[in-house]
């Protein structure tokens, strides 16, 4: 009688792992669509943080498919195109990551508002983060209109990127539940 | 909860905080300016920055289009505004005749050495200063077309940045309003020395004016050569606001619309970016009227 050994074993077809690099892969794209919208006089030195709305999305309805270095490597994609400080991004979205397994609970149980306030609050805290760390390092304070405009414009911008993410998200859950 | 659970969620805890200080060290690495991280960051805009052409050309086209738009529905306006400059430029043509000439013969008289020759380089900017922080943009030509760091970056209305980083086909250019662009300029009317600081924003600050130089509103702001890294005499922008609190200066060119740049090749030769020393390369203006050569000479060369 042969043996059977690992190769006989069931695949594992429902793995995280393809949409967690998804994930990651549309994430870099979106932070390379903000470069693009850079090119735009109006959006010029100030961009709206797509890639955190999107982060954000993910984190709060399918954590399963956000690690740490997905944020991580979603940051450092924007720090190297368009940051002069690397690293900044990238520790400022982990850190996001991290507070977003506290709260997530809590919001999943309150209304839109709730979650477009704690947004509000991220996008903040992002952008002070990055601040206190440049101004520390670069010893100096850069232009502080272009930095409230982006969390301005990027706040403006939650609710459609959020409603358009939910979306597609149904739009694909249909799909994949009709086949 | 089994042992191997416990295994399992302390080697992730230890992965996510090695994760966090690694990027967080970033940050201190990438401002020590390693030259291996330089150039690993190069190596992957390099990567990147083909990908970013690609999303962006959409994007490029809406503007463009909407840039169409607006040509159109001015076009009145601008023909009339056109031939109006047309007229000015003319005359401006002739005069720039007259003092190229004037120009010339002194500089036969005073035995001056010709500026270097720098070769304009077409590039296309592929990105633009997304965020607060920095102000830099892509050019989609790198050191395969012979570009190195500290050259010039210039469009038709005046200075840019220059070169800081390199790769293969992709090079990164510091703009004038960075918080780290420092550029020695001079006062055209005046040619009082300072440096034009910028602070990631719309306007640069104008510094290290001498307490005797007295900026006009409107006076053209020009790089002074000093350093030997920028060329003299490039447009850097005009003295905007001049208040108890500092000098401001609208850059010269529209650094929002930036499609195409020119970057000025050559002229670097012997200076070398990471071993930069000041006093090697400053080189002090004229202190005292008795100093300036060209005083009371006239266009013939002859002293009045």
């Amino acid at each position: 009688m042969s043996r059977q050994g690992r190769f006989f074993q069931k695949a594992e077809l429902d793995s995280d792992w393809p949409f967690q690099f998804l994930v990651v892969i549309v994430g870099m794209v979106l932070a390379m669509v903000e470069g693009g919208l850079a090119l735009w006089p109006v959006f010029y030195g100030a961009t709206p943080m797509l890639s955190l709305i999107f982060l954000y999305w993910i984190a709060l309805h399918h954590e399963k498919y956000v690690l740490l270095v997905t944020g991580f490597l979603i940051g450092l994609t924007s720090d190297i195109l368009f940051s002069d400080l690397l690293g900044g991004r990238s520790t400022a979205y982990i850190v996001m990551l991290f507070a977003m397994n506290w709260r997530r609970q809590k919001l999943l149980q309150g209304d839109f508002r709730d979650i477009w306030v704690e947004f509000g609050i991220t996008v903040f805290g992002v952008v002070l983060f990055q601040l206190v760390v440049f101004s520390t390092l670069n010893l100096a304070i850069p232009a502080l209109t272009p930095v409230i405009f982006q969390i301005g414009v990027t706040m403006i911008l939650f609710p459609i990127g959020y409603v358009v993410l939910s979306a597609i998200y149904f739009a694909f859950n249909k799909i994949r539940l009709s086949t | 909860m089994r042992a191997s659970e416990k295994a399992k969620i302390r080697q992730r805890r230890i992965a996510h905080t090695l994760l966090v200080v690694f990027s967080f060290s970033l940050m201190f690495l990438g401002k020590a300016d390693f030259s291996a991280l330089r150039h690993a960051r190069m190596g992957v805009s390099d990567f990147i920055a083909p990908f970013v052409d690609l999303v962006s050309a959409p994007i490029r086209g809406i503007e463009t289009m909407a840039q169409g738009i607006r040509t159109v529905a001015s076009l009145r306006a601008e023909n009339v505004r056109l031939q109006a400059e047309n007229s000015m430029l003319k005359r401006w043509r002739r005069r720039a005749e007259i003092l190229e000439s004037e120009n010339r013969q002194l500089r036969s008289v005073a035995g001056a050495v010709s500026p270097d020759r720098r070769r304009p380089l077409t590039a296309r900017a592929v990105t633009a200063p997304g965020g607060a922080f920095a102000h830099t943009v892509l050019v989609a030509n790198g050191s395969e077309e012979g570009i190195e760091v500290g050259n010039p970056v210039v469009t038709a209305d005046g200075l840019v940045g220059l070169v800081v980083d390199v790769g293969a086909t992709y090079a990164r250019v510091l703009m004038v309003s960075d918080i780290n662009a420092q550029i020695p300029v001079i006062l055209s009317s005046s040619s009082w020395p300072g440096v034009t600081v910028g602070n990631n924003g719309a306007y640069l600050s104008l510094r290290f004016l001498p307490d005797e130089a007295v900026p006009k509103v409107g006076e053209l702001v020009l790089t002074s050569g000093h350093g030997g890294v920028l060329p003299a005499g490039v447009p850097v922008g005009r003295v905007d606001l001049v208040q108890d609190g500092g000098v401001r200066v609208q850059p010269a060119v529209d650094l929002r619309n930036l499609s195409y740049v020119s970057i000025l090749v050559g002229g670097t030769e012997g200076i070398d970016r990471a071993d930069l020393e000041l006093e090697d390369y400053y080189t002090p203006l004229p202190e005292t009227e008795e100093e300036r050569p060209f005083k009371g000479v006239n266009a013939s060369g002859e002293r009045q």
